[in-house]
């Protein structure tokens, strides 16, 4: 397979994976923001912005904090890299250079989803941005379900391994900002706000029913960590990322009949996380832990598109 | 309704015509639409010519075929064939020996003058002497058996995808016809195609070459085409920057490391083919990709330079081209074709604008046309003093009195002016003419004008293995 | 004459390049007016060259060099021995393409519209074909201000063929002062008689102080190097 196609198809996946999530997040945000009190409502949209690293981009475009506003920066803003339809607009440019290589159901998942932004201003009320963020997630579902259903070669392995670094990326950063700074003053860990910013996240991963599932003993902090770190029973969980992305680089190694530093790094932080405990994980400093996590991952990234002769 | 498909058609396709009149033609509108709109979800689709950003349209398609009987086919062969070596061995000539100016054939400056005439290659050869792989000769009929060579393509000539395509639709729309009439088959082009590439690998390369299809991209008009054939040929399509010359070899970029490059159908003007040879201004193209043709390390389908052999100031002159060459008279004849640049030709033209018409030698797309006959008076005044400023930049040949085939337009079948394109491969094994082409119809009643870019639509070219049916079965139910 | 060059390159690749691919001319060859001993081209870098010829006939050197990479110095240098010239090339020189390809408006000519004009008022006086070409040099010599060999050979060859005559561009060296420096002249055909070197730089033919290395109908056809930024 050519360079450049392994790579268009691995920033396809990147930046559906991306458009997901941020839908995901908007979505979380719009339901946090409606059960809050002021103003823990309007620190829900400053998290948001935390969690994408978007903070600095959002002061720069002169708007302040509010759902209107973020919900638009978020979702379609043009001006924003790391909106949902900027990010819409570069998986389509990525998969119309490798057009030929997908199906005609994975093409069209990718166009349908940017054509909902088409000639749209704006994301509208917390019921029109919930709307708008529902149909992206049905689209990319449809992207996903399209993927699967295409002949499991080094196409659908790309698109896959992007989505994985991606995915293992987006869960780091949400874990990590709940962590570090959501709680207005004067509430309490474990009181109702913290209690519902949880919930949030677990929503965001969707993560709600199986949670229910695996922790019988209500919701608690540790177990929410426990479940997104090192749980790989949880498709958006680290540990499962970090998996799916130990198999998808031993398929195409098995087929270009090369191994390389990524398949190496991949492997090693694979074998971390199998004895990674979350309770050592919260002991030792969890920011510390998700942040060297993105960066190695990060590194990963780097490394992948060395091995594989991305320009 | 229209007029009757039987008194459209030719005595000896009655079969045709008795299929079109015993087809409703409601049904065979609702097949063309249903052809129309697989089209368009394949994806078929080209831009304008000068109009960068018109969407893209689709060419209409019409579901009437056009026939060809197999003795006509077997003349029109022999002729291509011909026709093809002559431009083969006339592009091994002028960038070599150059013997047909020595003989005084054509005037050196028609050649030397001409910037199809590309110095930067003169004295390299191809791989196996061969310029001209693929070649797309457009062609008129005024009468039973009078076919015209209208322009050669020798450079990249395209719409193989819709021969194809086409040819598809019509299995799928209308199956009767495939039933009564023997249809030549056309979808082994990929194939042949795929042939004539390995059989041009430079010496050396091993029973196996790797063979590329290189594409400027997919904002390129014909990008479908492009993917459609690396896709069918099931070898690699590559874009400029997928290719690095390294020590006069090409390689391509994989995720598994450099693969050597063997053969490439690059569909990319000469221009924007290497940027350290042809436009020093330009960051297309793949730098040294002249060197590795040049150490005979690549071959290119179609060699660089061709555009000297297609030009339509050469054109005029292809049957004395056709004559040295080959020893025999051209059995395809040219339209008659009055070089402006010669004074006596000029004074002609200037005499009779409103009967000829005139083309910029280097025009395409019908652009720079003047149709005499339906042009207006303030055209053909533009045209006069065009001509007279440089004349050297003109021909003028007449209007024919070109056949029709029936054709489905709003108010049912009417008759509509038709040119074609058959596909000419010359591998190092020989020529071989595909059986089939691309009929180009000028939808607009009364209109010459075929091109997709002013409003011509393509149609199924049937060529028969025999000389048709007497007549169509109506089958039992069948629309 | 005994031309020594020894001339330095340098080559800039803003950005940085991970392979680069470059066109040289820079080697002389023997012919009737010329001899060439111990020439050479060193690099400061690890690459692979390989030597062809251009469709002119011109030795052409490709330089392959892995990146990543942002400047490369190429050294060119030997000897050059030049017999006595009137600025005619010998006749046995081998001429790949004929003089009437080198009549043909080129994209890389310089854009001057009183070339013309020039060209005509030259050689009003003229005598003969030679004349026309030298008092045409003469002019353009005149004219020169400050414009460098370069334009000044492809103003000559631009109003050359507005005049009729088969021209084209050259590259070589010019021996001064004991060393020898880049330079770029034309040369005009003239039938009967052949190609004739003419100097607009210095106002004369191109004589024994001229080596000759590429020639071409344009400047871009007889650049020393194609492909990245020749640092001035």
């Amino acid at each position: 397979m050519l360079s450049r196609t392994a790579s268009s198809l691995y920033w396809l996946g990147r930046y559906v994976e991306r458009a997901d999530f941020i839908a995901r997040l908007v979505e979380a945000t719009v339901r946090l923001d409606v059960l809050s009190p002021r103003p823990a409502g309007e620190i829900a949209w400053a998290s948001a912005l935390a969690v994408i690293d978007a903070q600095e981009a959002f002061a720069a475009s002169g708007a302040t904090i509010g759902q209107q506003s973020v919900a638009r920066f978020l979702t379609l803003d043009t001006g924003h890299p790391g909106s949902i339809m900027q990010c819409l607009d570069k998986a389509r440019t990525n998969a119309r250079a490798v057009r030929t290589a997908l199906t005609r159901d994975a093409w069209t998942g990718i166009n349908r989803a940017w054509l909902l932004f088409d000639s749209r201003s704006s994301p509208g009320g917390a019921t029109a941005t919930l709307n708008l963020a529902e149909a992206v997630k049905a689209e990319t579902r449809g992207f996903e379900g399209a993927i699967h259903r295409m002949l499991r070669n080094q196409t659908t392995w790309f698109i896959r391994l992007g989505q994985a670094i991606e995915r293992a990326d987006n869960t780091a950063r949400l874990l990590d900002v709940k962590y570090h700074i959501l709680l207005p003053e004067g509430e309490t860990v474990g009181g109702v706000v913290d209690r519902d910013q949880w919930t949030t996240i677990l929503q965001t991963v969707s993560a709600v029913t199986a949670y229910r599932w695996l922790y019988s003993d209500g919701l608690a902090p540790a177990n929410v960590i426990d479940l997104l770190i090192a749980r790989p029973e949880l498709p958006r969980s680290l540990a499962a990322s970090v998996e799916e992305t130990v198999e998808l680089l031993s398929l195409l190694a098995k087929r270009t009949g090369h191994h390389g530093e990524a398949d190496r790094m991949a492997r090693g932080r694979h074998a971390r996380m199998m004895k990674t405990r979350s309770a050592d994980v919260i002991l030792g400093g969890l920011h510390q832990y998700l942040e060297s996590f993105i960066e190695e991952n990060a590194e990963l990234h780097f490394a992948i598109g060395r091995q594989f002769k991305f320009a | 309704m229209g007029t009757s498909g039987a008194a459209l058609v030719r005595p000896e396709l009655t079969a045709l015509g008795e299929w079109l009149d015993t087809t409703d033609a409601a049904e065979l509108k609702r097949r063309q639409q249903s052809a129309e709109v697989t089209f368009r979800q394949l994806g078929i689709t080209f831009a304008v010519y000068g109009d960068e950003d018109a969407s893209e349209r689709i060419i209409p398609f019409d579901i009437v075929p056009r026939v060809f009987l197999a003795d006509e086919w077997a003349r029109l062969s022999a002729g291509l064939v011909q026709r093809v070596e002559a431009i083969n061995a006339f592009l091994d000539d002028i960038y070599g020996a150059r013997r047909i100016l020595k003989d005084g054939v054509l005037p050196e400056d028609l050649i030397f003058g001409n910037p199809q005439f590309r110095p930067e290659i003169a004295g390299m050869r191809p791989p196996h002497g061969i310029w001209a792989h693929i070649c797309g000769i457009d062609l008129v009929r005024t009468g039973p058996d009078d076919f015209f060579v209208l322009e050669d393509n020798a450079r990249t000539p395209s719409g193989v995808s819709y021969m194809l395509e086409n040819r598809e639709a019509m299995l799928r729309l209308c199956p009767e016809l495939f039933r009564q009439f023997r249809v030549a088959a056309v979808d082994s082009y990929p194939d042949r195609l795929l042939q004539t590439m390995k059989s041009v690998a430079p010496q050396g390369t091993g029973s196996n070459p790797v063979c590329v299809v290189l594409t400027p991209g997919h904002f390129n008009s014909a990008y479908y085409e492009h993917s459609f054939l690396a896709d069918s040929m099931g070898v690699e399509l590559v874009e400029a920057a997928d290719l690095v010359v390294d020590d006069d070899i090409v390689w391509m970029r994989t995720i598994a490391g450099r693969v050597k490059v063997d053969v490439i159908y690059r569909r990319i003007d000469d221009d924007y083919l290497d940027p350290l040879v042809f436009r020093p201004d330009s960051m297309l193209g793949v730098p040294g990709l002249i060197a590795a043709y040049a150490a005979g390390n690549v071959a290119l389908l179609n060699a660089p330079g061709n555009g000297i052999a297609d030009d339509k100031a050469i054109y005029s002159y292809m049957p004395e081209i056709v004559r040295y060459y080959t020893g025999a008279e051209a059995k395809l004849p040219n339209v008659q074709t009055f070089r402006c640049r010669e004074p006596e030709a000029l004074r002609y033209v200037l005499d009779h604008l409103d009967e000829l018409v005139v083309k910029l030698v280097d025009g395409s797309g019908g652009y720079g046309m003047l149709v005499g006959p339906t042009a207006s008076r303030d055209e053909i005044e533009r045209f006069r003093a065009a001509l007279i400023a440089e004349p050297h930049r003109y021909i003028a040949q007449p209007t024919l009195a070109l056949s029709t085939v029936p054709t489905l337009v709003e108010q049912g079948l009417a008759p509509r002016h038709v040119d074609f394109r058959p596909f000419v491969l010359t591998g190092s094994k020989g020529i071989q003419v595909v059986p089939g082409g691309l009929t180009r119809v000028a939808l607009r009643e009364g209109s010459l004008v075929v091109n997709s870019s002013q409003g011509g639509g393509t149609k199924d070219s049937f060529v028969l293995l025999d000389n048709g049916p007497a007549h169509f079965q109506v089958q039992g139910g069948a629309a | 004459m005994r031309i020594a060059v020894d001339q330095t390159i340098t080559v800039d690749f803003p950005g940085s390049l991970s392979s680069v691919t470059l066109a040289l001319r820079v080697t002389p060859e023997d012919s009737h007016d010329q001899t060439v001993a111990g020439w050479r081209i060193g690099l400061d870098c690890d690459a692979r060259l390989s030597t062809g010829r251009d469709g002119y006939g011109n030795v052409l050197t490709m330089l392959y060099a892995d990146g990543p990479v942002d400047r490369i110095e190429i050294h060119v240098g030997g000897e050059i021995f030049t017999g006595p010239s009137s600025g005619i090339l010998s006749a046995a020189h081998p001429e790949p393409l004929p003089p009437s390809l080198f009549l043909r408006q080129s994209s890389g000519q310089p854009e001057a519209p009183d070339l013309a004009a020039l060209a005509i008022d030259a050689i009003e006086e003229a005598d003969g074909d030679i004349d026309r070409l030298h008092l045409l040099n003469v002019a353009l010599h005149r004219r020169a201000d400050d414009s460098g060999p370069d334009v000044l050979a492809g103003m000559f060859v631009a109003a050359a063929r507005r005049l009729s005559y088969p021209a084209r561009c050259v590259s070589g060296y010019l021996a001064r002062d004991g060393g020898a420096t880049p330079h770029f002249w034309a040369e005009a055909y003239v039938a009967d008689i052949g190609w004739i070197g003419f100097d607009p730089a210095i106002g004369l033919s191109a004589g024994e102080d001229h080596a000759r290395v590429a020639n071409a109908v344009d400047l871009n056809g007889v650049a020393a190097v194609v492909g990245g930024r020749v640092r001035p």
